[in-house]
């Protein structure tokens, strides 16, 4: 069987192992069979973001931008001696493998676009507060887990489980920055720490549970 | 030269300049397609100070096409835009992030709301050299 055939047929488990691995002869191979295999489907969904955040907020054509997003989650598995790849443990599962991919992409979205954005903001054209028409059937399992999971590992006394939550929410789903968080209306009043504090609590109550593979969606 | 149309997050920051801030409001509408809806907006609030705003979200999750806090401009005003008389109180707030923590749809109308708001008031600051 000739190298390239090889590599296709390698199961997600062995692509990623050869990945990881420098000094495998097909190691360069495996990286574009990673690409080849998964490209388009970061590429839908860095563009469904850079839909869902320019639409209407900006006359600047970024679409440049996406392209850049789509290399570096790429890089991100790569960087490092690979180790974002290798911190991934369901090496054999094609849906958890995908949401891990989903989920790094939407995080370089959101941290890429919201610099852009930020400063080419104008007045929008249309109400798009309605939710947008991204994989959304995707975002709130992952989000009605995430809570269900963080409840299930507080205590009964504690008093700020519920806003710790919210906090990490729209930390991680939505990409916002402490200081976005800090200056929003609901949380009035709340110290400078408090997000990363809430943030560090809430990861450590997913780790904790982490039977469904949870943590590496949020990586 | 084209109407914008503002968002409800980009609305209440400018009322809350207003109201707060001592902005001028016909500058901030200056080209809003939808001026008129915003100065009801002013009009509600204004209507509404000092009344008390409940949240009374459903048991559950709520419908995917129509959250609860979608256009319940009440609670919204109440929620971000605060002074003396008109704000959510402690215990109405816990309520709205429960829900939020609940509802999967409420959380993204809410987190376009802030995402809006806190960027049109880092725009407002920037225009007019003040602090937010």
């Amino acid at each position: 069987m000739s190298i390239s055939k090889l590599i296709k047929n390698m199961s997600l488990e062995e692509l990623l192992d050869t990945c990881e691995n420098r000094t495998s002869p097909n190691f360069e191979s495996a990286w574009t069979e990673l690409i080849h295999r998964y490209k388009k489907y970061i590429a839908a969904i860095v563009n469904s973001e850079y839909k869902n955040w320019t639409k209407g907020r900006t006359n600047v054509d970024l679409s440049e931008i996406t392209n850049d997003i789509i290399s570096n989650v790429f890089l991100t598995l790569y960087n490092r001696d690979c180790e974002v790849l290798k911190r991934f443990k369901a090496r054999n599962n094609e849906k958890v493998f995908r949401g891990y991919l989903a989920t790094i992409a939407k995080w370089l979205s959101f941290r890429t676009l919201q610099k852009y954005i930020k400063n080419s903001i104008v007045f929008s054209d249309e109400n798009n507060e309605a939710t947008s028409e991204q994989d959304n059937t995707f975002s709130w399992q992952i989000f009605d887990h995430m809570v269900c999971i963080i409840r299930r590992n507080s205590t009964k006394n504690q008093k700020f489980t519920e806003r710790d939550i919210l906090i990490f929410n729209l930390y991680m789903l939505e990409g916002f920055s402490p200081k976005m968080i800090e200056t929003n209306p609901l949380f009035k009043d709340i110290g400078g720490r408090v997000v990363d504090n809430a943030v560090t609590r809430c990861k450590n109550k997913l780790n904790h549970d982490d039977q469904n593979t949870l943590r590496e969606l949020l990586t | 030269m084209t109407k914008k149309r503002l968002t409800i997050g980009q609305a209440l920051a400018i009322i809350d300049a207003t109201v707060n801030r001592g902005a001028s409001f016909e500058t901030l509408t200056d080209g809003a397609e939808n001026i008129s809806e915003i100065e009801n907006l002013l009009k509600l609030f204004h209507n509404n100070s000092g009344q008390d705003v409940t949240v009374q979200p459903p048991q559950n999750i709520c419908l995917s096409e129509s959250p609860y806090i979608q256009g319940n401009t009440k609670l919204l005003m109440a929620c971000f835009i605060s002074n003396d008389e008109n704000s959510l109180s402690e215990r109405e707030k816990k309520k709205l992030t429960k829900h939020l923590n609940d509802c999967y749809w409420c959380f993204r109308v809410f987190s376009q709301v802030s995402r809006d708001f806190h960027w049109t008031q880092e725009k407002i600051a920037s225009q007019t050299g003040g602090s937010k």
